[in-house]
């Protein structure tokens, strides 16, 4: 009996807590969602594809989104999953994710009221620490237009599949496919042997209107272009530019102020919502039975003796911060009251913000990230963002206690 | 009254006009634009 009141009591905080997250979370997660539909419906695919570019332009464009949009990890999630899938360089994607849940200014708002203004710009300029660390490192580890074709091997380009002459899959440079042209005004042919491809005469980078003189073969389809620029962009990338269509394939943009185009918002935000239902359960339940149940003075307890470990010690205490946020958050506002706590039970600063960089890792939202990416890019992702969040958590460390 | 009753509460309101404009469209003309 007296164990039944035990386990029931316990229920009750859990449930309670976990209410409790999800009413600290309500609106951020709401915004993020109805965020995340507005711009699957109402923002072109086209600028979608100028702005949210693997250069340092397009990734510092996405984290400028991200940080006036939603700072709840879910809806930032739905946001990132559905500019990926429009198109989105995935390093700009990726950007948004971290500048949505770590740079975001009311996540930074909170933080500066909370913790001070040190720790609300060691979030910021950490964010940008990491965001720097994984678009690096994809770069790096993805080559060549190794991203696009990624994406291309998930499924956002189908087209990659449906056509069996491998020739057909890959691009002919602007050079190659000027070289095989067959004589004046006539278009270049890949391969100089087949029939003459359907052409796109739009420029598919600019918008101008194309030339012969600048042609690329690409799936069976000839691309024009203004200038061997636009050519080699689109060669370095093609699946940005050609995968979701010429400009007459581009659906008109719809207006804001149509009920049509609100009831088509709505459709999409629940869709995202049921999308995510089972990974939003889990995680508050997860985070408020962790909330009510596991003493959180245990928690500094650990982490003072894992810092305490010889030469690796401090490197363990960032990583912990990394684990306490698996194991505990769900939203990154809701984690500032426990970083807090954590502050006062004497865990250091680089450990505290890297805890608060782990939301982005909690195993939900790893869920959605193995179900939105290819399953290689994922992976590379987390490993990146772990390699960042702890560089981050380090210099900010570093830099805080240096100054006043 | 706290900041998160007033925001949930808007968050609350947003949602359902939303609910009603999606039922409205799905009842009235029977396809998404």
């Amino acid at each position: 009996m007296h164990v039944a009141l035990l386990v029931l009591d316990a229920l009750r905080r859990g449930l309670a807590a976990s209410w409790g997250l999800l009413w600290a979370s309500l609106y951020g997660l709401t915004l993020g969602f109805i965020l995340s539909a507005v711009v699957q419906v109402l923002v072109p695919q086209r600028m979608l594809r100028r702005y949210a570019t693997g250069g340092l332009r397009g990734i510092a464009t996405a984290a400028g989104f991200g940080a006036i949009s939603s700072s709840c990890s879910y809806g930032s999630a739905a946001v990132t999953r559905s500019l990926y899938q429009r198109g989105a360089d995935a390093r700009a994607a990726f950007s948004f994710l971290i500048s949505s849940t770590n740079m975001n200014i009311a996540i930074l708002v909170m933080f500066w009221t909370l913790m001070g203004w040190k720790f609300a710009l060691a979030e910021l300029f950490g964010g940008a620490i990491i965001i720097a660390v994984v678009a690096t490192g994809l770069s790096v580890l993805f080559p060549r237009g190794a991203l696009d074709r990624l994406r291309a091997g998930c499924g956002d380009a189908g087209a990659d599949h449906a056509i069996g002459d491998p020739a057909d899959r890959g691009v002919v440079p602007a050079g190659a496919a000027a070289r095989a042209a067959t004589g004046p005004g006539q278009a270049p042919v890949a391969g100089g042997t087949r029939p003459r491809l359907p052409a796109e005469e739009q420029d598919a980078v600019c918008g101008m209107t194309g030339s012969t003189e600048h042609a690329v073969a690409y799936r069976g389809r000839e691309y024009w272009f203004c200038s061997a620029g636009c050519a080699n962009s689109f060669a370095a990338s093609p699946s940005r530019y050609a995968v979701q269509g010429t400009a007459e394939a581009e659906p008109p943009r719809p207006p804001l102020a149509s009920i049509q185009t609100w009831n088509a918002i709505a459709a999409r935000a629940w869709g995202d919502a049921r999308m995510l239902r089972t990974e939003l359960i889990i995680g508050y339940l997860l985070a408020g039975f962790a909330e009510a149940l596991i003493p959180k003075h245990a928690f500094s307890q650990v982490l003072h003796a894992v810092g305490a470990v010889p030469v690796i010690g401090y490197v363990l205490l960032l990583l912990s911060g990394l684990v306490i946020a698996v194991a505990t958050f769900v939203c990154s506002m809701g984690n500032v009251p426990v970083a807090r706590f954590l502050r006062a039970a004497g865990v250091p600063l680089g450990a505290n913000t890297t805890y608060i960089y782990g939301d982005l890792l909690i195993l939900p939202l790893v869920r959605i990230y193995r179900r939105s990416f290819p399953p290689r890019l994922a992976a590379v992702f987390l490993g990146l963002f772990v390699a960042g969040a702890c560089v981050a958590g380090a210099a900010m460390e570093a830099v805080m206690h240096a100054l006043p | 009254m706290s900041f998160d009753t007033i925001a949930n509460a808007a968050a609350l309101a947003v949602i359902a006009v939303l609910a009603v404009i999606y039922w409205y469209g799905k009842h009235h003309h029977g396809s998404q634009p």
